[in-house]
């Protein structure tokens, strides 16, 4: 017998296994008003897409361009858009970092696993795949040890679930006092056509999460999200050229510290 | 009702609309389900929890294309039962200690277990190959159209198929050498 006849035989057997019908709509649709309600999803909305969002410990990032109908308890206008901090459900910490493993390890991890998808390349290769000039940090005191850029390998690819993670975006490693820290670094298409465009709207909502808006200067906008092992601050910029670059910061270091870096990257535009 | 419909439905706050979508592929997805992780309840289980990822995450589903939708939600099935499976794996030494739970099964899980003894031979594929052949089953389509629903590319495909028609070759000559052990023990 022939290799392909045995997996003629196996396919054969697996189309003769009874598996029987199968009904979870009941169970599904109950599982998705539970959400509806615990979560208070608005109405009216529409994602521009989870390709900018790092899933980081289901803390969501959700672009939206309609009024928000849940309780939000920040709500600020940043170059015509509106953005709004949603106050998390403290009856779940389903937002936390739970996660054992610092940022580095999960972003290698998650770049072999997903090889077929995403490439490393120099800052210099990936320069070329993305439209806007890296801002940049110079100060001695943070000791930059490795950057590389990630592009996927499809141009015009996207996630195809909530659970991959968008992996694209400038990458710079420094270490500072024993601490590890990574900046990545993206354009925001959606929200530098919003300041391009005056015509255009847009909100953005922050949930899931105990986020804090910080104070920066009046071309970024910052929010941190304290987590377990690591902290993040995602900061929004506002480049010279119009443009919106998305600097997301993380570490097992102090609010202050992160927001210091953040300050070098966006004084030097 | 097209999928896009439902979509724009359940957008503008008509959440009941997503039960359409369950009901049009649960079978599939369900199956698909079985196929990877090799267990009727487990695969319940999971084809519930897929349609629930697949309506967290409908707003990014942009696609015009029915069976684009359908590849899409193979992948999240795909994702998730990539987990489940390496959660198992780590969790098979445990599982060694409390044996005593699989002889307390029940008359239809016993009969559901010999009847997918025929399955026996997907014992041993990686969550890829076995995808791979659960797809060539539920959707009756060649592997190259495998690849576009897998959104990976053909050759990726072939080099999979390879290796499934060599493990085929090993497994099938352990398996053979397993039922001879059996039989001579009755004797």
């Amino acid at each position: 017998m022939n290799n392909d006849s045995k997996v003629n035989e196996l396919i054969q057997g697996m189309k003769e296994v009874r598996i029987g019908e199968v009904d979870v709509s009941g169970k599904v649709m109950q599982q998705v008003r539970n959400y509806q309600y615990r979560n208070k999803v608005p109405q009216q909305r529409r994602s521009y897409g989870v390709k900018l969002i790092w899933t980081l410990a289901g803390a969501l990032l959700l672009i939206t361009t309609a009024t928000v109908s849940a309780a939000t308890y920040f709500n600020v206008n940043w170059n015509g858009v509106s953005v709004k901090i949603e106050p998390p459900d403290t009856t779940v910490d389903a937002f936390l970092d739970h996660s054992q493993q610092p940022y580095t390890q999960q972003l290698e991890t998650a770049l072999a696993n997903a090889e077929e998808v995403w490439k490393k390349v120099t800052t210099e290769e990936a320069a070329l795949h993305y439209s806007f000039l890296p801002l940049k940090a110079a100060d001695p005191e943070y000791s930059l040890e490795t950057s590389y850029g990630v592009v996927p390998q499809e141009r015009d690819y996207r996630v195809k679930s909530a659970d991959e993670w968008w992996l694209g975006g400038l990458y710079e490693i420094y270490s500072w006092k024993g601490h590890v820290i990574v900046v990545r670094q993206n354009l925001d298409g959606e929200m530098t056509r919003t300041l391009q465009d005056p015509h255009a709207t847009m909100s953005l909502t922050f949930n899931e999460g105990p986020w804090e808006s910080i104070d920066m200067t009046g071309d970024s906008l910052a929010m941190y999200l304290p987590g377990q092992l690591e902290n993040l601050l995602v900061v929004k910029h506002a480049t010279v050229d119009r443009k919106v670059v998305t600097l997301e910061l993380r570490a097992d270091i102090a609010k202050e510290q992160l927001v210091r870096l953040a300050e070098l990257y966006v004084n030097t535009d | 009702m097209k999928v896009q419909e439902v979509i724009r439905r359940v957008a503008e706050g008509e959440t009941e609309a997503f039960e359409t979508i369950v009901q049009q592929y649960q079978q599939k997805i369900y199956m698909f389900c079985y196929f990877m992780l090799g267990h009727r309840q487990e695969a319940e289980d999971a084809a519930q929890e897929v349609f629930f990822k697949a309506y967290r995450s409908l707003s990014n589903y942009n696609h015009e294309s029915e069976d684009m939708f359908l590849a899409w939600l193979y992948r999240i099935a795909s994702n998730y039962c990539n987990t489940l499976l390496k959660r198992k794996k780590k969790g098979q030494l445990l599982l060694l200690l409390f044996r005593s739970i699989r002889d307390e099964q029940s008359a239809e899980q016993a009969y559901a277990e010999q009847e997918d003894h025929r399955l026996d031979w997907l014992q041993g594929m990686t969550a890829e190959e076995k995808e791979i052949l659960a797809l060539r089953v539920i959707e009756d389509k060649p592997f190259d159209e495998i690849s576009v629903i897998l959104d990976i590319s053909s050759a990726t495909v072939r080099k999979r198929f390879q290796r499934i028609r060599l493990k085929l070759k090993n497994n099938k000559e352990q398996w053979e050498g397993t039922i001879y052990e059996q039989r001579f023990e009755s004797q």
